[in-house]
């Protein structure tokens, strides 16, 4: 009787026992796939916001460069005019280029401290190490010319 | 006693097996409405993504239209200096000096008119270039007399994926303020006036007197008997093709 009693309790504990490890193994499969999904949506998610803010920043950027005047020397004379029509001049006329490399320097590498890459016909300055975001804009001359400007996700 | 041994022991299987497929079914409801919401925070964000490419199409758009209208701004004015500046019955001579007299002379009306009509041809030459086409309706300000505006009709912009779909409109508009290049298109007519004014025989006083009535001009004058030949230069110079130069007016009067 009391033989019967034991092999019945033993019986009873070990499918409780059998349960509670499917349980405990159910959990732990349902939290890995959890970790696995959610972990991949939020680098998803914090990626692609850092890539908006990057390329909004990089388009503000870009236009304050080309609207920037600067002083440079025409003809023997001191004249002001914006980075947009020195990026002209220098298309048209190569030996302001140098000119355009040291004024778009001066600009630039203070507030990105190299990190970023210009690429204005003919101009181009690459000094990143990463991969930027670029944005790009046109300025209207003879023929439209492509600004393209790039910065690191920081 | 046997049988109520087995009969626990059946309850107890029963039990585990109950709370086994009730884990099952609530770990399972959670995980769907984790990768549900998942899916929606994802697809929130996209959308604006999208809506910020379309803001910068029109911050990109917009630059390219006011560069375009500055451009279009020196082009037109330096025709109208070289060869519009006075109408009526005009003649020119060999070097150039158009010969400004009571039959020929500025007239700011017809100046007006004729530099917007070249302002809108040089800024179509422009507009045309740009990847996005846009109608700018070009009006000379007439309250302000050296404005121009340019209102262009709204712009729409589609946004699609697969599980949406949205547009984006917006009217472009803005001014041009020839005066901020240092231009006036009344400064014709003043310069006419001026010479009437200031009319000798001696060409530097003529050029001295002139230099304190125009303000935007450099001024060179000299007298070639029976004629005063005037070379005006605008103080800014601009950028046309592949340099920057001054704007240019040559004339010539009778003493």
């Amino acid at each position: 009787m009391f033989k019967g009693n034991k092999k019945a309790q033993i019986g009873e504990t070990m499918t409780l026992g059998l349960a509670t490890l499917i349980i405990i193994f159910l959990i732990i499969v349902f939290f890995l796939i959890s970790t696995f999904i959610g972990g991949g949506a939020s680098k998803n998610i914090e990626s692609e916001s850092k890539a908006i803010s990057v390329k909004e920043e990089a388009t503000t950027s870009l236009l304050a460069y080309l609207q920037t005047p600067v002083n440079i020397t025409i003809n023997e004379k001191e004249q002001n005019i914006s980075i947009a029509d020195l990026i002209r001049l220098a298309t048209a006329n190569r030996s302001y280029e140098k000119v355009l490399q040291e004024k778009s320097k001066e600009i630039l590498d203070p507030v990105y401290k190299g990190k970023y890459a210009l690429h204005a016909l003919p101009l181009e300055i690459v000094s990143v190490i990463g991969r930027p975001s670029f944005v790009s804009m046109l300025i209207p001359s003879k023929k439209p010319i492509n600004v393209i400007f790039g910065l690191i996700e920081k | 006693m046997k049988s109520k041994g087995n009969k626990t022991n059946k309850k107890a299987q029963i039990f585990a097996v109950g709370l086994v497929l009730i884990t099952l079914i609530a770990m399972g409801y959670a995980l769907y409405t984790f990768v549900v919401i998942k899916r929606g925070a994802e697809e929130s964000i996209m959308p604006s993504a999208k809506l910020i490419d379309a803001y910068d199409s029109k911050t990109k758009l917009l630059f390219y239209a006011q560069e375009s209208a500055k451009l279009a701004v020196r082009s037109a004015f330096n025709l109208i200096a070289q060869e519009k500046a006075a109408s009526g019955d005009c003649t020119i001579d060999g070097s150039g000096y158009v010969e400004w007299s009571a039959n020929c002379k500025p007239d700011t009306k017809e100046i007006e008119e004729n530099f917007l009509s070249e302002f809108k041809k040089n800024y179509e030459n422009y507009i045309e270039d740009y990847p996005e086409k846009t109608n700018y309706s070009i009006t000379l300000d007439a309250s302000k007399k050296n404005s121009i505006n340019l209102d262009a009709e709204s712009i729409t912009i589609n946004i699609s994926e697969e599980e949406y779909n949205a547009t984006f409109t917006f009217e472009p508009s803005f001014s041009i303020d020839i005066s901020l290049f240092g231009l006036d298109l009344t400064d014709f007519e003043g310069i006419y006036s001026a010479t009437q004014n200031c009319k000798s025989k001696d060409a530097l006083n003529v050029k001295n007197c002139m230099i304190e009535k125009i303000k935007n001009w450099h001024i060179d004058a000299e007298l070639k008997e029976p004629d005063l030949l005037f070379d005006l230069q605008t103080k800014q110079t601009f950028f046309f093709d592949d340099t920057f130069s001054p704007i240019k007016l040559k004339f010539k009067i009778k003493t």
